[in-house]
């Protein structure tokens, strides 16, 4: 029942609820800065690049800055530079993912082995030495046997899968002997391949075999997001049209008005939905992104009018029946000014990492002599800043996300 | 006989070096030279620069030949192009080589745009005053075609890079630049290594060769630079004691029956070619026209001699085989030592610049940063040109001692 208390104005200010108290907080904080260490399927700045949009829009106003080191290596060979790289960047939390190279594209023998748990507890310890704390260990992605334009990868009835599978196992175990939390890509991923297969069997994440499309480093940003503790959804909003009473999770509504025709307020929400560039429609069937990170909830019950078309900023979001939204929509995927506002963040968020890229590919490779270290150190704390200003860009690139919500009933 | 042979006679010869100018070509390099390496990945490896720059510091020790390699993976003319000024110009060089072309066929076919690059190239460098060396394409190993580009029915890439090369010929013949033909030879001798053992590669991806064909680019420079002098030579009479030198300095020169000695200080010295050349020696002439160190004495009595040189032993001889003369520029021996603390030194130096090179110069920084990103550069510079200064001085202590033993007769 709508409350007949027509153009009854309303100011109510709900200050946004802690999220803590529902949620766990996810690892990673305000004032973190995030080394990203692995191979050249890291150095693709895909699934970083999902994790950065993420967190942007997710905590908009959270300092946390990332650092892809992804490099053509193996855990072992990043072990020599793994000091300079945390110095540098003053680095207070890692994502290691290796594996994909440490097994040598062969039946997996006791050197590999022997140098991957060297390289990578060399890794974590080494990073826990130096303060970093906060250490995720990513399990590699899955290879493409079927789609291989390398023929290592299979050979009668082994595949390269079996080397990272043992691989992985000792990931796991490295994780609990260090207690670093583990993010179990490798697994995930054959997982999803194998029942996309079945349905398709052209399905492939990969070009090559190896190197996974934006689709197969969305299953890597998933795998990580949830060993990140990720678990918050976006902002959440309930009106009881009846009583003009709102439930804001952590949103501001300011300024509603409640009558028959319509329902009018601004909005501002602290955890904001998207950042999941790639097809994500495609993958949910086997992998539940939008469920467990992009559920924009928006409920509205007591309305009469059968039929409600929601406005926010002028841009039409949809017409949706009385029943639906007494029972919630999700808007997440739905136009409206959100979707700009991500793609603004992941605008932000690659022309940062096309200039951490530059850095990293170029000048972190130099070697100086001890002559020339005082002028190339002084010279790469610019560079850093200058990359730490393009982060700042993406941390405030949410900072405008005060909207005017127009709910209006529907005439026949 | 014996009385010929001037007992404990004490020379002191102090003969003035004659470069090779009076009997030999000047070569295009001299003292100041700033000289630039310019081409694709196959520059970028680093070897026949790094045999020109060993050759050029061992054979005219003390002058000062500054040399950059821009070598560029993938790169071609056609791009360089484009970056002439930041990657060659700025190095502000005296002389530029030029190797394009692996890249610039595509790997396909011929491509129109080559020959107006290359023209562009020599033609900016040239306005600077620069002279401009070409060095043609080499050849491919089709039969090793690990990128699959390189054959397809009966077509190969050399049928492409044939054609690059006589481009350059052309070009140089417009220019009047010196140049080398590279193609035909590395192809001949590939052939010819092929025909001898049907498993030989020197490049084994099928592009990239490895020293032993980066030998054959450093030969064909070095006739392009229009170098020919060998190595300092020394002949000695042992009959009337005197000694006739070939741009060395000899000192205390002492003839017995069975002893000769001197101390003897070279002004062009033997060479290596770093790392191992030796499979494609037996179809270069490479040691022959280019590191030949002549020993020869007359008038030995004694039948055989053992050389020593820095309390090194060289090696024994017959007085006939002295009578001939000796090379002894792969024979042990002090030399040896130099050679290799010079190429330690050439290693270090290319290294030096071409990490900035790679990771300086490339880095495309934005416009607040670029002014000191040049300001940084030019300070990594002067620390390789220090690198460089030291190089030229690693053969400054060359004088070694020479003696000559006559060995007993039951040896």
């Amino acid at each position: 029942m709508l409350n007949h208390h027509a153009t009854r104005f309303l100011v109510i200010l709900l200050l946004s609820l802690s999220a803590s108290a529902l949620f766990a907080r996810p690892l990673l904080k305000d004032g973190d800065r995030v080394l990203i260490i692995g191979d050249n399927v890291t150095l693709y700045y895909y699934y970083s690049r999902v994790v950065e949009d993420y967190f942007a829009l997710h905590y908009p106003g959270a300092r946390i800055n990332f650092y892809n080191t992804g490099w053509t290596d193996s855990a072992l060979e990043r072990l020599p530079r793994l000091q300079r790289d945390i110095a540098s960047l003053h680095a207070t939390a890692a994502i290691i993912c290796f594996g994909m190279n440490d097994g040598g594209y062969a039946p997996l023998d006791e050197k590999h082995l022997a140098d991957f748990k060297k390289g990578m507890t060399g890794l974590v310890d080494g990073l826990k030495k130096a303060g970093v704390k906060k250490v995720v260990l990513l399990t590699p992605n899955c290879v493409d046997p079927d789609s291989a334009r390398l023929t290592e990868l299979k050979k009668d009835n082994w595949t390269y899968n079996d080397t990272l599978a043992a691989l992985c196992k000792e990931i796991e175990k490295i994780g609990a002997k260090k207690k670093a939390p583990v993010a179990d890509c490798f697994n995930l991923m054959l997982d999803v391949q194998t029942r996309a297969k079945k349905d398709d069997p052209k399905f492939t994440f990969f070009p090559d075999g190896i190197h996974p499309y934006p689709s197969g480093h969305m299953v890597m940003a998933y795998a990580l997001l949830k060993a990140l503790g990720c678990t918050e959804q976006p902002s959440g909003l309930e009106i009881d049209a009846v009583k003009g009473k709102c439930h804001a999770d952590r949103c501001t509504v300011n300024a509603v008005k409640i009558t028959n025709a319509d329902i009018t307020f601004t909005r501002t929400d602290t955890s904001l939905p998207g950042g999941f560039y790639t097809d994500v429609a495609q993958l949910n069937r086997y992998l539940p992104i939008a469920e467990t990170f992009d559920q924009y909830r928006f409920k509205v019950t007591g309305l009469q009018a059968p039929f409600w078309k929601l406005t926010v900023e002028g841009m039409t979001v949809g017409t949706f029946t009385n029943t639906e939204l007494a029972a919630g929509i999700n808007l997440a995927t739905r136009p409206g000014p959100w979707q700009t506002l991500a793609k603004k963040v992941d605008d932000c968020t690659m022309g940062e990492e096309g200039q951490a890229c530059q850095w990293w590919v170029y000048l972190a490779q130099y070697k100086p002599a001890d002559g020339v270290k005082p002028a190339f150190e002084a010279y790469m704390q610019k560079v850093y800043a200058f990359i730490d200003s393009y982060q700042e860009k993406r941390i405030h690139a949410a900072d405008a996300r005060t909207w005017h919500w127009v709910l209006s009933a529907v005439k026949n | 006989m014996r009385s010929r042979l001037r007992v404990s006679l004490l020379f002191l010869l102090i003969m003035l070096c004659s470069y090779g100018t009076a009997v030999q070509a000047k070569p295009l390099l001299k003292d100041g030279d700033r000289v630039v390496f310019l081409g694709d990945s196959i520059t970028g490896e680093l070897y026949y620069s790094r045999m020109i720059v060993d050759y050029f510091t061992l054979r005219y020790p003390g002058m000062h030949i500054q040399f950059y390699n821009v070598g560029y993976g993938g790169d071609t003319a056609t791009r360089r192009l484009t970056r002439i000024q930041r990657d060659v110009l700025s190095l502000k060089p005296t002389l530029v080589t030029i190797c394009f072309g692996m890249n610039d066929g595509a790997m396909t076919g011929y491509q129109e745009n080559y020959p107006k690059a290359m023209a562009g190239l020599v033609s900016e460098i040239k306005k600077t005053g620069a002279q401009v060396v070409l060095l043609t394409p080499g050849c491919v190993d089709a039969e090793h075609d690990a990128y699959r580009w390189l054959k397809k029915d009966n077509w190969t890439y050399n049928e492409t890079l044939e054609h690059l090369a006589k481009e350059n010929l052309a070009l140089a013949a417009k220019e009047n630049l010196p140049v080398f033909h590279l193609y035909p030879l590395m192809l001949d001798i590939q052939t010819r290594a092929k025909k001898d053992d049907p498993k030989f590669t020197m490049i084994p991806d099928g592009i990239h060769p490895t020293p032993p064909g980066h030998a054959i680019m450093a030969y064909g420079l070095l006739k392009a630079f229009g170098c020919s002098e060998q190595a300092s030579g020394l002949a000695i009479d042992a009959e009337n004691g005197k000694a006739t030198a070939d741009r060395c300095t000899v000192d205390g020169l002492q003839v017995s029956e069975k002893k000769i000695a001197f101390t003897r200080t070279d002004n062009a010295l033997p060479v290596r070619f770093y790392p191992d050349v030796t499979p494609v020696l037996k179809y270069l002439p490479l040691m022959e026209e280019y590191n030949k160190y002549p020993f020869r004495i007359t008038g030995l009595k004694a039948p055989r001699w053992k050389l020593t040189v820095e309390g090194i032993e060289v090696g024994t001889f017959t007085s006939a085989e002295l009578a001939a003369g000796v090379n002894l520029a792969m024979k042990p021996g002090p030399w040896q030592a130099l050679a290799k603390r010079v190429d330690d030194a050439v290693v270090h130096e290319q290294a030096e610049f071409f990490q900035r090179w790679i990771y300086l110069s490339q880095y495309p920084a934005p416009d607040a940063l670029k002014t000191e990103l040049d300001t940084l550069i030019t300070q990594v510079d002067a620390y390789v040109d220090q690198l460089q200064e030291q190089r030229f001085h690693v053969a400054d202590a060359r004088a070694w001692k020479w003696t000559l033993t006559a060995e007993n007769e039951q040896h």
